[in-house]
């Protein structure tokens, strides 16, 4: 589903955040990115969505080679890839419901269809009280759940969640994993960048970890198999 | 959807979309205008030129056989259509005729102080002044008027009138559309974190810039409306006036079509202007 080879970024300021990372998820996964602040996790769906090119090394996703890419199909790619931003990138100026609507929009679904399927996820995700408010009078917890449902309203292939327990209470954190658990035993192939080891060690997942932009371990739990990057 | 989108972005700014839309109603209230003038003097043009007369008036002691004589040497000519003697008496009905309203004018005037007079229609415009040059010739005649110069003067006049309303036009539309450019970029830097996010959750370019363009061609619309809305308002209430001043000239009414017609010429130059202006901005800040 996605493969990464080789993988190098360089940023201008000449700092190598990625090098030569070699990564492949398959259809259906569920994997934990872990790893300092700094160790290219961001960096890494950054590259899978196409907001950056990498400086050498394929990417690949469903199929496509991301880095030869046109123009033009960058949409649809991100139709594939269902994100939730770290910084959440929740339009303030919009309704929970008309922000996770918002993707149906973009890809030109019918209005009844479209507030169906938005009603249905709000539902799952487990925030339809708030349909109607504004993101500014919600919880960290409760707007982390908008993010996630945005990010699936599409039916996408693969969601990746970029630190999405982030600034939550142990609790409402599990809740979330619990969540993206649920959606990803619906087939949907799930990356999520954290750097909470209570999360990971108890989800008992394959966990991908990064230390200064190489690729340091790859252990799946129960054939717990070490790769030097 | 994206009308909607475009709807919405109008009414949260709305003085940014005020500003658009007055310097757009400025743009085509001054095409409009300048429509109505050069059309107008260019009617006045043709309707002296599709008369091309001229009269001889004699001196009071010229003898009716002088002028007879003058009368069939002129009509000998192949220039001239038709002549016609105008009596002292007749020169004095004629002008009891015009100014029957007015007594004082009537009592002051006699058959004495009106010169006997011929009116010489030309077949062609061009002939007149030799027609003129002929008739001076004449002891007889002591003045002639012809429309020549009323024509030339005309003429020349629309020909200024159209160079300064192209140029007034031209310049308005280069401020209108750097203005439209500026309220785009402006728009669009307001939106940027939104931009970046609909980027992110897969809208494509054309998605984004379509709400702007179409934000575009609804001012030029607006503007377009509101500018020949006013100007043929204003065309209608001075109507009466203008036909007291211009007297005689087949101007008025002025056509509904006509009208229409400029409706729909100011419609297409707003949604060029509209979409050109919003377009380039969209172009310039949105990569």
């Amino acid at each position: 589903m996605i493969k990464l080879e080789k993988v190098s970024k360089k940023f201008g300021t000449g700092v190598f955040v990625l090098s030569q990372v070699n990564i492949l998820v398959n259809k259906g996964e569920f994997v934990f990115l872990t790893g300092p602040t700094g160790a290219g996790k961001t960096t890494i769906f950054r590259l899978i969505t196409r907001e950056i090119l990498p400086t050498e090394g394929q990417v690949m996703v469903d199929n496509w080679d991301v880095v030869k890419l046109a123009r033009h199909k960058i949409p649809h790619l991100r139709k594939k890839v269902g994100v939730v931003f770290q910084d959440l990138k929740i339009l303030m100026d919009r309704t929970i419901f008309e922000n996770i609507i918002l993707p149906l929009e973009v890809a030109g679904v019918k209005e009844k269809e479209a507030g169906q399927k938005a009603e249905a996820l709000l539902e799952k995700v487990g925030i339809i009280n708030h349909r109607d408010k504004f993101p500014i009078q919600l919880s960290g917890g409760e707007l982390q759940r908008t993010a996630i449902a945005r990010a699936l309203i599409l039916s996408p292939l693969i969601v990746l969640a970029d630190e999405p327990t982030g600034n939550l209470d142990t609790e409402t954190a599990f809740g979330i994993v619990d969540l993206l658990e649920n959606i990803n035993k619906q087939g949907t192939t799930v990356i999520m960048a954290t750097h909470n080891t209570e999360i990971v060690g108890k989800a008992s997942k394959r966990v991908i970890t990064l230390h200064k932009g190489r690729l340091v371990k790859d252990e799946t739990p129960n054939k717990k198999e070490e790769k030097k990057g | 959807m994206v009308f909607r989108t475009t709807l919405k972005n109008i009414r949260r700014s709305p003085y940014q979309a005020f500003a658009a839309i007055l310097i757009m109603t400025l743009t085509f209230l001054v095409i409009s205008f300048f429509t109505f003038i050069l059309v107008g003097a260019s009617s006045i043009v043709n309707y002296f030129e599709s008369k091309p007369t001229l009269t001889a008036f004699f001196k009071n002691e010229a003898k009716e056989e002088e002028i007879k004589a003058m009368e069939e040497s002129i009509k000998a000519t192949d220039k001239v259509a038709s002549v016609k003697f105008v009596s002292k008496k007749e020169a004095l009905q004629i002008y009891r005729e015009q100014n029957k309203d007015d007594p004082l004018l009537l009592d002051l005037v006699t058959e004495d102080i009106l010169p006997a007079s011929l009116e010489i229609s030309a077949v062609k415009i061009e002939d007149l002044s030799d027609i003129h040059d002929t008739l001076k010739g004449y002891p007889i005649v002591s003045e002639i008027i012809y429309q020549k110069d009323i024509v030339s003067a005309l003429t020349s006049w629309t020909n200024a009138l159209r160079k300064i309303g192209i140029a007034i036009i031209a310049i308005l539309a280069l401020v209108s559309i750097f203005i439209m450019g500026v309220i785009t970029g402006v728009k669009i830097s307001q939106k940027k974190e939104d931009i970046e996010i609909m980027k992110l959750i897969g809208a494509s370019s054309w998605y984004i810039r379509w709400p702007f363009i179409l934000e575009g061609v609804f001012y030029g619309v607006v503007g377009a409306f509101l500018g020949w809305g006013i100007a043929s308002l204003s065309l209608w209430y001075s109507g009466p006036y203008l036909e007291f001043f211009l007297k005689g000239i087949p101007i008025f009414p002025i056509s509904f079509i006509f009208l229409l017609g400029l409706l729909g010429m100011e419609l297409i130059i707003a949604v060029v202007l509209g979409a050109f202006s919003s377009f380039a901005a969209v172009l310039r800040y949105l990569k």
